[in-house]
């Protein structure tokens, strides 16, 4: 962003493209590249497509797409970013976030979160994307919203959402990583 | 109209309606109906932390049906549960996939291989391929966090029922949690190693190979092993264990989860003690704890020497008829190791063939076992479910041990009132409501100013605050108060105690008693005669001049009876009077009837080897009188036999016969002429045991805990069906022999004169350690190095006092001589006393009893010298 930052604006009243593009809040993307993806609501949130920019920023809108706005911190991810990368980075902060206690999230952070390693330093394999969508559903089961879980708190059904948003919205980055044998943006 | 309190709800489990407890975990609800839900870290006898997700179901709710952990919820009307959905199997599926992530691939090498859930549940459910193909956790292999456990942390899969068991169960504090994530691990403290008395618990309970026991590793396979129920007579408890061989070698003991008595744990002593039965046999010292009696010897020329049985009954019934020309001749100590069916049969001999009353299971280390008789007695439940426990007794932790943890659970999980008279160290302290400070020689005085509502006599440790307190939660009639009474002090005159006892009996006739005697089967012997004012069945005759144990050592010295039978070879192990005892010996012909070595065989002209736990069947009878079943598992070594056999033998040998054949028929009499319920228990595979005079013996079989046996006894296969035990109750024939003697039939209380205590001097407290000189500890090399040299504990008063540091070593005298002894600084030891281990020796091997104790005195009195 030109201007990242933190805003005190109206629900609802303003939409993605408000926020991100308006003067007087994010100013609009750093060298004007074009949106990759939204994270609308901190890193526990599924991700939008830039197709959803002028979705309005209220709860009950956000939520009906299938995501929240959650802690209110929006994440812009633009043309450049590495999904892959921005996936596993996010799930490394979950797995060590993770307090241990309860199966899924304590075993399923840490091998997710391998797993993404994997993908994006070279040695990802085609079959890993169904093995990640199918860890991911041990964990929140179903891969819904509002989220089910598996786990005893809701940091469990957190750790999906960025690998499955990331896969679904942009399997051919995977498939890029694990032909070209690690991460093409490097 | 009244209010009708619901007991039952009803639950719809997979489509089928069921009643079930109101507000119990759905996980014990459905088991209960047959749906089995898959588990880690849920158990039974702990709170539910809802952290291994094994046993997720779907649970009907205003949202759907959604995923919950069955050990984590109650049940509740209405409720609408299913347990083997697509979605219930794919979230379990899901678990075990996440357990094996990172879990090593021991199995081959692992001690749990063959009753491991994890393995058993992987083969089940599992897919047979890993899909992880990342590098596994590693962590440096089995690490010892303890004498006894080792823990291999790969293997874990962070359950936290050790680390629940440790703070909850045993409020111990050595292992915990550390770290977090997939880096999670059972830690053990920094300062202090997993040395718990309870610590094999942990492992037993572990449902991976995570915990290991040192005795066990690597010494047998799951499915080479057969198993027998039976109970530990370690010590008076009677916790059930299962017994588990492999050909005629004991590879394990674990604990059953009787609900009445032992919720499945047990004290490490008691489940690491098998070695003493079963390694020992080509030991050849016959003054070591250790060694096994394999073969009948007789003393040759000073030294004993193996002989047949036949030339040993000889020469064992030449030494008893010679004795018993004078009528008082004769008599025999000990019997508390034996079974209920060994003690009739030696009461038999002793009374019916050699025609003496000297006889004495207890090693003047007890109470007076008529006042006991004449006590109410209270059941272990009704000790942990009274509102107030008054505590009359040493460190439970260290006496009985398991005791322990039902009071603790009581005050800790019910807040129920402990009130300990603290004679010494107890780990009960921090636990209970109040402690009422007692020196030795005091605790007939607090007991009194309890009882008639008395100030404190000047110069006591109690004050008048504490017996305020201790009046207000006794109450005016003792209701709902039971009273735990054991011995202390083994250096104070029983009196004391005694007197204390009947004090709360006759003031308080609401209260009930628990007898806390520690010693393996000593209620049973003495509820089978051996004692000189007892008969078989709890009868009793009060004209009886029978000697008891003191009485026939004080008699063996003065001449007046000549030989002695020892009945188990621990004599000088027991008596806090070693000198006199030795003295004692030196002078008698004696007969020892024993399964194992000891120092006094020095003395013994005849040894007659005799088969132990383990190796013998028959009954015992625990501390709240329950009488349960022993089964022999091995046969015993070389030419040992069953004691019924040997005191059967003997007899014939005298040319007289005491009318019994086999333990079952022994049983059977025992039944028969005392309604003692030695058969029916025997017969009966009475899991629990039957409560002797109790009506209400029916009994709850509790639900095992499978993963108590992984592999070798599952949920399915013992079954979970309520089990109900037998109704017994003693013949209430009316003759003085077997009418239970009352209160009233004691006589007056005898006046105790208590020496005043001198300024220079400290009162003594000679205290019991579980961890003991006994066979138990020094025959099993797993147990052995755990055994604490004696120190001499003080309060820090005295330690200013006396102007000695903690650590330092000083001499100590006391009646019979002096010893020295390191200082150790311990502010539960009252002011003006001083604490001292009985059964362990001092740093240097000296026996600090031996020099120390003042056998004429109602109290000993000590002196410390720093120079
Ligand atoms: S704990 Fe069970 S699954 Fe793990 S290595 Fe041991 S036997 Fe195998
Ligand atoms: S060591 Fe065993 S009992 Fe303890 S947390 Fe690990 S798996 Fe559970
Ligand atoms: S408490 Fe007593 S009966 Fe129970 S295991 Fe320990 S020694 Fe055996
Ligand atoms: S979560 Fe219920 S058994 Fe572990």
């Amino acid at each position: 962003m030109n201007n990242p930052g933190v805003y005190e604006i109206e629900m609802v009243k303003n939409t993605f493209r408000d926020l991100i593009y308006d003067p007087q809040l994010g100013g609009g993307v750093f060298e004007d590249r074009a949106v990759k993806a939204i994270i609308p609501g901190g890193v526990s949130a599924p991700w939008f497509g830039p197709e959803l920019l002028d979705l309005p920023l209220g709860q009950d809108e956000v939520g009906e797409k299938g995501s929240m706005l959650g802690s209110g911190s929006v994440v812009v991810l633009d043309e450049t970013t590495c999904v892959v990368r921005a996936a596993w980075r996010i799930t490394k902060f979950f797995s060590r976030e993770s307090c241990g206690q309860c199966t899924p999230c304590r075993e399923g952070s840490g091998w997710i979160e391998r797993a993404m390693y994997r993908l994006e330093h070279g040695g990802g394999r085609m079959e890993d994307m169904d093995l990640l969508l199918d860890l991911c559903d041990n964990i929140a089961p179903g891969l819904s919203w509002p989220p089910q879980q598996t786990t005893i708190c809701v940091l469990g059904s957190s750790i999906p959402s960025s690998v499955h948003s990331a896969i679904k919205m942009f399997p051919d980055d995977f498939k890029a990583h694990v032909l070209h044998g690690g991460c093409p943006h490097d | 109209m009244t209010d009708v309190i619901r007991t039952t709800v009803s639950i719809t489990v997979n489509g089928r309606e069921l009643e079930v407890k109101t507000g119990e975990l759905l996980i014990d609800a459905a088991e209960r109906a047959g749906e089995y839900i898959p588990r880690f870290c849920y158990h039974p006898r702990m709170e539910p932390v809802g952290m291994c997700r094994m046993c997720l179901v779907e649970v009907e709710g205003p949202r759907g049906a959604t995923l919950q952990p069955a050990c984590y919820l109650h049940v509740n009307d209405g409720m609408s549960v299913c347990t083997n959905s697509e979605k219930v199997k794919k979230a379990q599926d899901g678990v075990l996939e996440f357990l094996l992530a990172n879990h090593p691939l021991d199995c081959p090498i692992c001690d749990k291989g063959g009753e491991c859930p994890l393995q058993d549940q992987t083969l089940a459910h599992g897919s047979g391929e890993t899909r992880f193909v990342e590098e596994k956790r590693h962590f440096v292999k089995p690490i010892e966090i303890g004498e006894l456990v080792l823990l291999d942390r790969e293997r874990c899969i962070q359950c936290a029922r050790c680390t629940r068991f440790s703070a909850e169960v045993a409020g111990d504090t050595e292992i915990a949690f550390s770290g977090r994530g997939d880096l999670i691990e059972v830690a053990p403290s920094p300062d202090k190693p997993f040395n718990s008395v309870f610590s094999g618990n942990t492992v037993q309970i572990c449902p991976v190979g995570a915990l290991t026991a040192k005795p066990y590793r690597f010494s047998a396979r799951p499915w080479d092993l057969e198993q027998v129920e039976s109970t530990c007579t370690t010590c008076a408890v009677g916790c059930r264990i299962a017994v588990q061989s492999s050909g005629n070698r004991l590879t394990r003991v674990l604990g059953v989860d009787s609900d009445p008595v032992n919720h499945g744990w047990l004290c490490d002593k008691g489940r690491f003690t098998l070695d003493s039965v079963d390694q020992n046999a080509d030991a050849t010292d016959v003054l070591d704890p250790a060694t096994r009696m394999v073969a009948p010897m007789v003393r040759v020329n000073g030294v004993l020497e193996p002989v047949s049985w036949g030339e040993a009954l000889d020469a064992a019934a030449k030494i008893l008829r010679d004795a018993s020309a004078t009528p008082e001749g004769v008599g025999a100590i000990g019997g508390a190791s034996l079974t209920n069916e060994g003690a009739f049969a030696w009461e038999r001999f002793v009374r019916g063939v050699l025609g003496s009353d000297n006889l004495d299971a207890q090693f003047g280390d007890g109470l007076d076992p008529v006042l006991l008789q004449a006590l109410p007695r209270a059941t272990i439940d009704e000790t942990a479910s009274a509102k107030t426990v008054v505590t009359l007794t040493g460190d439970l932790r260290e006496e009985l041990p398991i005791l322990f943890l039902r009071l603790r659970e009581s005050a800790v999980r019910d807040h129920h009132a402990i009130v300990e008279f603290a004679f010494g160290p107890s780990a009960l302290r921090p636990v209970a409501r109040l402690s009422l400070v007692v020196r030795p020689g005091e605790a007939h005085l607090a007991a009194r100013c309890i009882a008639d509502r008395a100030d404190a006599p000047t110069g006591v440790a109690f004050t008048n605050e504490e017996l305020f307190e201790a009046r207000r939660l006794i109450g005016e009639s003792g209701e709902g108060v039971v009273f735990v009474v054991g011995r202390p002090n083994v250096a104070e005159d029983p009196r004391v105690l005694e007197d204390a006892i009947r004090r709360f009996a006759e003031r308080f006739p609401d209260a009930k008693f628990l007898v806390a005697l520690r010693r393996s089967n000593v209620a049973g012997a003495l509820d089978m005669g051996l004692s000189p004012r007892l008969r078989p069945g709890r009868g009793f005759e009060l004209t009886s001049k029978g000697r008891d144990t003191l009485g026939q050592l004080e008699a063996l010295r003065r001449g007046d009876q000549k030989a002695l039978l020892l009945l188990g070879g621990s004599l000088l192990g027991n008596v806090a009077d070693v000198v006199g005892a030795t003295s004692a010996l030196e002078k008698a012909s004696v007969i020892a009837v024993t399964g194992h070595g000891g120092p006094s065989l020095a003395f013994a002209d005849v040894v007659l080897p005799a088969a132990v736990a383990h190796e013998r069947s028959g009954t015992v009878t625990n501390i709240e009188g329950r009488v349960s079943a022993v089964a022999a598992k091995i046969v015993a070594p070389g030419s040992a036999w069953p004691d019924v056999a040997i005191a059967a033998e003997l007899a014939e040998q005298l040319g007289q016969s005491i009318g019994l054949t086999s333990v079952e028929q022994t049983a059977k009499t025992i039944e028969e002429s005392t309604g003692y319920p030695a058969l029916s228990v025997a017969n009966d595979e009475l899991h629990d045991g039957a409560v002797v005079g109790r009506l209400d013996a029916t009994s709850l079989r509790h639900a095992l805990d499978p993963m108590a046996f992984p592999g070798i006894r599952s949920a399915e296969s013992v079954g979970l069906a309520s089990y109900t035990g037998a109704t017994v109750e003693t013949n209430a024939v009316d003759s003085v022999h077997t009418r239970p003697a009352t209160l009233d039939v004691l006589g007056h209380a005898p006046n105790l004169e208590v020496p005043l205590a001198d300024a220079y001097s400290l009162r003594l407290v000679v205290s019991r350690r579980l961890y003991d000189r006994g066979v138990a500890m020094q025959g099993s090399p797993a147990l052995d190095n755990l055994i604490k040299a004696t120190t001499l504990s003080l309060n820090h008063v005295d330690l200013d006092r006396l102007g000695v540091e903690a650590g330092a070593i000083v001499r100590v005298t006391g009646a019979q001589g002096s010893v020295r002894l390191a200082v150790q600084l311990n502010e539960e030891v009252a002011r003006g006393s001083a604490d001292v281990a009985f059964g362990t020796l001092s740093a240097t091997g000296e026996d600090a009893l031996a020099a120390l104790l003042d056998p004429t005195s109602v109290i000993s009195q000590v002196r410390v010298e720093t120079r």
